[in-house]
């Protein structure tokens, strides 16, 4: 009983951890760590209209 | 002319007040609410704000119209000093940008209304910069949106083409302070695109591509990392059971079971992540060469195939964390090496250097256009100071060329029609109309650039010293694990254990870790403090120099800051003018320090003729028909009252003047001088170089030169002493000689042989040569394109700059001008990153101790390996970058 247990946490665990790898390789593929100074100041910056 | 005629010569007007008291006003200083430059006068100010120039309070005043003044507030005086910069530049100088092939090259995307184009901005360094740049959408509504990359310098903005033009852009950037930097090669690449197959591949292209190549692989190396992350972290959890339980009450399924997911996460590390080191491994292979990746590629291998090996029969959990984790954290290291190149913009060639567009005449007319499209049989018209692009034949009647950049020989040579002139030249003095013969990339100069001849050819130290490294290692590692195998060897598993233990365990962490996180951190740190590095390998051949040599004009003294005063009865604005235009023509670093001061003095297009130079001397020349003698008191003097009289005449001249000037001109040395002493000219305590000046046969007076002295420059030679022999070569005369040997802290005796003078830029190389010969590893520090060859033939040549753009072909590193007083803390801080590498490397040598020891006995467990590997490997690191930093700190940079 407590192996199959494992076995059914285990497959969650690793079908999540593939979730997280499929987001980061989402995220290099968009660009996203191409430039990683410049929204840190953007954001920063207040608009007053 | 007249905003010229207004503006140029202020400084001669206003002189009376800021030579009285240059101290007082010091304190007094107000700085420019645009650029936070010192005002030198008050006179402009706007919404109580004190501005340095009329370019300044222009950039103000456009903001405020437009409701942008929260740029100020952001950050304290973010601006461009437009001071420098000549308004009054050509009106045609972007008109290149009107040409469709230029536009188009420029352009990355463009329709019926939308376009898109990236500029990079050398300017933008602060959050005032990227607010204001990304509100251009503000100044006109032809532009779109515009974003700013900051770390790269460079805007991208989508605007409407039916509304505003690139050379719209690129005129409204300018005009605010931020004028983008457009180079050659955007040209070639079209020239590129629209030829291809006609292999015109110009260095131009190849470096583009790089480019490209470069940022594709920069995102791999992320995706690599990334994955080899996650397998790292998800191996580690899978093998923990059995760390923590052993093999005994592990239910057998879920060993297979884990056993399978470690090898299926592992296999992309191994085939993605991991390739480049097999394939870099096979190129240097091939060449019968054994480089550093050699022993990674093995030692990965081996972990890989005996971890699937001993899964497979199941004997353990097998090492697939451990090398999922080496992989990872080899991985990490290169990607801080590569984000250390990317922060050194050392990529300028020399297109960087030749002008973007050129006037030709054709058809009796001058127009302009870009280099790109010159040709051969093309007249090309060049005005003083700019660059010849091909080579070509002369038609004016005659001129003046300075090769300096090319052979690093500054005196210029005359050339008259029917000469030939090689691209690279600098044209002096008055314009020259000239025929091409040759196009300009197959030009003597692009050859001398892409023959690599102005790049050093030695191998540097860093490669030299990890690819002996490797070799050894490897050598080392493999020999070892063959004794172990002999040593175990009646029982062959148990000699195949040892053996490929041994192989795993061994890591060449000290060299593939510790040296690129230590000077990765050094250049870093020192690119901050304003010594920029032309690659890390600049760091290790810094700390080898024992010599340095420095040059004196431009590098111990500050020409920019030297106190050209003038004493003698006030010119007015024509004869400025006159006095401008002749000085320009003379290369002597007198008349330029002289001319500098006067600005716009280059813009003047007075004609000038009959141009005759006594080299050292003086020169005599005509301005639109009026005599100009310029030179020392005899040159001036003989020529005015003759061989006999010029001293004495001269001299009751020059005694008036002084009295005259006596409070207004004089520091402090000079007005505790005996006035009532009648033999003062011939003994009068020399201020400074004098040039002297007479206009239509009338003498006018003198410019006194005083040179300048960088600041903090005794404490710096007091400090290099002590580690590194000092010399001083200089292209002038020796009237600095006491000053310097003031600041060397000797006497003028033993200042004879540490200091040679009227050096001209091949002696500087010689007398380097000479200290090489003599088995001294010198650095020379000079000022980039008169020292070009004396900087070259050094082992670490240090080019000194006043802003960052300068440019030299032949240095390994640029020197902020004003840190210049710290460069002893940069050298000991070289050492310092020295010392670090070698403790991180005998750190290594422990782990490696301890690992081959249980490799040998055959103790080696996935245990002691997931322990050891990754324990050894971030220690490492750490030591390095901590290290490092604390060293940075200790030292104050």
């Amino acid at each position: 009983m407590p192996t199959e247990i494992v076995m059914v946490l285990v497959g969650c665990s690793t079908a999540f951890a593939v979730t997280f790898l499929g987001a980061f390789i989402w995220a290099v593929k968009t660009g996203q760590f191409e430039d990683r100074t410049t929204p840190a100041m953007r954001i920063l910056l207040d608009d007053k209209e | 002319m007249k905003i010229l005629r207004r503006n140029s010569f202020s400084f001669l007007s206003n002189e009376q007040h800021s030579i009285a008291s240059p101290k007082h006003e010091q304190q007094e200083a107000q700085r420019c609410y645009h650029c936070g430059e010192i005002c030198v006068d008050t006179q402009i100010v706007m919404d109580n704000h004190v501005f340095c120039c009329e370019g300044c309070r222009f950039v103000y005043e456009l903001l405020r119209d437009n409701h942008l003044c929260s740029y100020y507030d952001i950050d304290a005086h973010p601006g461009n000093s437009l001071r420098h910069v000549s308004t009054i530049q050509r009106r045609s100088r972007f008109d290149y940008l009107d040409d469709p092939d230029v536009r188009s090259a420029l352009l990355q995307f463009a329709s019926e209304t939308v376009a898109k184009v990236c500029f990079r901005i050398p300017h933008i360094h602060c959050a005032s910069c990227l607010w204001l740049l990304e509100k251009l959408y503000k100044f006109h509504d032809g532009i779109c949106t515009s974003t700013v990359e900051f770390a790269r310098k460079e805007v991208y903005i989508t605007f409407n083409p039916r509304k505003i033009s690139v050379r719209g852009i690129v005129e409204l950037l300018t005009t605010l302070g931020y004028e983008p930097e457009i180079h050659l090669d955007v040209l070639h690449k079209q020239r590129h695109k629209t030829h291809q197959g006609t292999a015109q591949i110009i260095h131009g292209t190849r470096q583009a591509s790089q480019k490209d190549a470069e940022a594709t692989y920069r995102t791999s190396l992320y995706m690599k990392i990334g994955i080899a992350g996650f397998a790292f972290g998800n191996t580690m959890i899978l093998s923990f059971p059995e760390y923590l339980s052993g093999t005994t009450t592990l239910d057998p399924q879920l060993r297979v079971l884990f056993g399978w997911l470690s090898i299926g996460i592992s296999i992309p590390v191994l085939l993605y992540s991991a390739s480049e080191y097999f394939v870099l491994s096979w190129q240097s292979l091939k060449h019968w060469h054994i480089s550093l990746d050699v022993p990674i590629a093995l030692g990965i291998t081996v972990l890989f195939v005996r971890s699937v090996w001993e899964i497979l029969i199941g004997a353990t959990s097998g090492y697939l964390d451990s090398f999922s984790g080496l992989v990872f954290l080899l991985l990490c290291g290169k990607l801080f090496q590569h984000k250390t190149y990317d922060t050194l913009s050392f990529d300028r060639d020399y297109t960087s250097y030749f002008p973007i567009a050129i006037s030709v005449i054709r058809d009796g007319m001058e127009t302009t256009i870009p280099l790109s499209k010159l040709g051969v049989g093309d007249r090309i018209l060049l005005r003083h100071n700019e660059l010849v692009p091909a080579d070509s034949v002369i038609e004016s009647s005659e001129g003046y060329i300075d090769y300096s950049f090319v052979t690093g020989e500054s005196a210029p040579v005359r050339v008259i029609q029917g000469d030939t002139v090689y691209a690279g030249g600098r044209v002096i003095g008055q314009a020259l109309a000239m025929k091409t013969t040759a196009t300009v990339s197959q030009s003597y100069l692009t050859s001398l650039w892409n023959n690599e001849a102005f790049r050093k050819h030695r191998k540097s130290a860093l490669e030299e010293v990890s690819d002996r490294f490797g070799a050894y290692f490897t050598v080392f590692v493999v020999s070892l694990a063959a004794v172990a195998w002999v040593l175990w060897l009646p029982d062959t598993a148990k000699a195949a254990h040892a053996a490929t233990a041994v192989l795993i365990i061994a890591c060449p962490c000290a060299m593939t870790l510790a040296a690129p996180f230590a000077l990765g951190w050094a250049v870093k740190i020192l690119g901050n403090a304003g010594f920029y590095l032309k690659n890390t390998s600049v760091v290790v051949e810094l700390t080898r120099v024992n010599t340095l040599v420095f040059d004196k004009t431009g590098t111990l003294t500050d020409t920019a800051k030297n106190r050209v005063q003038f004493v003698g009865s006030k010119l007015s604005a024509q004869e400025q003018e006159y006095l401008a235009a002749a000085l320009c023509q003379s290369s002597h670093p007198l008349s330029r320090a002289i001319a500098s001061t006067m600005k716009y003095a280059t813009n003047l297009m007075l004609t000038v003729s009959s141009y005759e130079e006594a080299v050292s001397y003086g020169f005599t020349c005509s301005v639109e028909g009026h005599s100009v003698h310029i030179g020392s008191a005899e040159y001036v003097g003989t020529i005015l009252y003759g061989k006999d009289r010029w001293a004495a005449v001269l001299n009751a001249e020059m005694f008036c003047r002084y009295v005259q000037r006596r409070n207004a001109i004089l520091d402090a040395r000079i007005i505790d001088y005996p006035l009532n002493a009648f033999t003062i000219p011939k003994q009068h305590p020399k201020i400074g170089a004098e040039v002297h000046v007479a206009l239509d046969g009338v003498y006018k007076g003198f410019f006194v030169v005083q040179p300048q002295y960088r600041h903090g420059l005794a404490e710096l030679f007091d400090a290099l002493q002590r580690r590194f022999q000092l010399f001083i070569v200089s292209g002038d005369n020796d009237a600095e000689r006491e000053n310097l040997a003031a600041l060397l802290g000797c006497t003028v005796v033993e200042s004879m042989c540490r200091m040679v003078f009227y050096q001209t830029p091949h002696d500087k190389l010689e007398r380097v040569r000479e200290l090489q010969a003599r088995g001294a590893r010198v650095a020379m520090i000079g000022d980039g394109l008169n020292d070009a060859g004396a900087l070259q033939q050094s082992d670490v040549g240090i080019a000194l700059a006043s802003e960052h753009a300068a440019f030299s072909p032949a240095c390994d590193a640029v020197l902020s001008a004003d840190k210049l007083y710290r460069l002893a803390d940069y050298a000991k801080f070289a050492a310092d990153t020295r010392r670090v590498i070698i403790g991180a490397f005998w750190i290594s040598i422990l782990y490696n101790a301890i690992g081959l020891t249980f490799a040998v006995m055959g103790w080696l467990s996935p245990l002691v390996s997931a322990i050891l590997m990754p324990v050894s490997n971030t220690t490492v690191i750490g030591f390095a970058s901590g290290a490092t930093l604390l060293s940075a700190k200790l030292r104050q940079i």
